[in-house]
């Protein structure tokens, strides 16, 4: 469920990101789909956070910070400076941290 | 200067998201240094934002057994989610309230806090209990996300450049 909560939010920043630079007649073909994607994202969270207590599944979620900024290097060609770098890796032993309690 | 892409990311539903949209307005303006009014709007924000958490919790009580099916018929005709849901445009004007007083730099990663400060509040007011672990873990990733911060905004993707 964390899994799909995750990359949920990372399709859907990605459609964002890619309607944000379609030109404009091009643009709703992949908003759209991201504002769907944004309610189904809602409908997991709930489902995860009526599992997992809220202060175990809210740091989880950090990972998007890290899914996003990945994507946006793989997908679109962004660059990810040294700062990014370091913030990444923050963000994955902060998440092996909380993951790493319960199991 | 705030694009009305950056809105959208901060409004996401759920759980807070990176906003990797927002690349398509570069900032020429110069930095705003934060004022009294932005630190205020902030705080404003982080406690809309922990209210919205604490509720979605609050909405998605149910018994472990029950259908998918009736745990969403149940959640629709609960107050809280509706309460939180009232509070998605309150944030998003928030938002740009403070994107329209403060640089974006300064504003991102203060979002962040919002993690740790719900987790207090749902130690306090849901009777939560976490371990050092965990309190340590979400340190760190709070950190680490207002480190990756907000989207570049000067570097142009190569997905424009190509198209």
């Amino acid at each position: 469920m964390i899994a799909a909560c995750i990359l949920t939010e990372t399709v859907e920043q990605s459609l964002y990101r890619k309607g944000s630079t379609s030109p404009t007649g091009r643009r709703a073909r992949f908003i759209v789909p991201a504002v769907l994607l944004n309610v189904v994202g809602f409908a997991m969270w709930m489902l995860l956070i009526k599992q997992v207590p809220l202060g175990i599944a809210l740091p989880l979620m950090g990972a998007n910070f890290v899914t996003v900024a990945l994507a946006g290097k793989i997908v679109f060609g962004e660059r990810l400076n040294a700062r990014r770098w370091v913030g990444i890796a923050l963000v994955l032993a902060g998440f092996a941290m909380v993951a790493g309690s319960q199991a | 200067m705030s694009g009305p892409t950056d809105e959208v990311g901060r409004f996401s539903a759920g759980p807070p998201n990176p906003g990797l949209i927002g690349v398509t307005a570069p900032s020429a303006s110069p930095a705003k240094p934060a004022d009294l009014r932005a630190g205020l709007l902030m705080i404003a924000l982080l406690a809309v934002d922990v209210a919205a958490f604490l509720l979605h919790k609050v909405a998605s009580k149910g018994e472990a057994d029950e259908s998918v099916v009736r745990f969403f018929v149940k959640l629709v005709q609960t107050p809280a989610l509706w309460v939180a849901v009232g509070l998605m445009p309150v944030q998003l004007w928030l938002w740009t309230r403070i994107l329209a007083r403060a640089d974006i730099g300064w504003a991102y990663p203060l979002t962040s806090l919002a993690y740790p400060l719900t987790m207090i509040l749902a130690a306090l007011v849901l009777a939560e209990r976490y371990d050092w672990h965990v309190w340590a873990g979400a340190v760190l990733i709070s950190a680490g996300a207002a480190v990756i911060g907000p989207p570049m905004r000067s570097e142009p993707a190569a997905a424009e450049r190509s198209s």
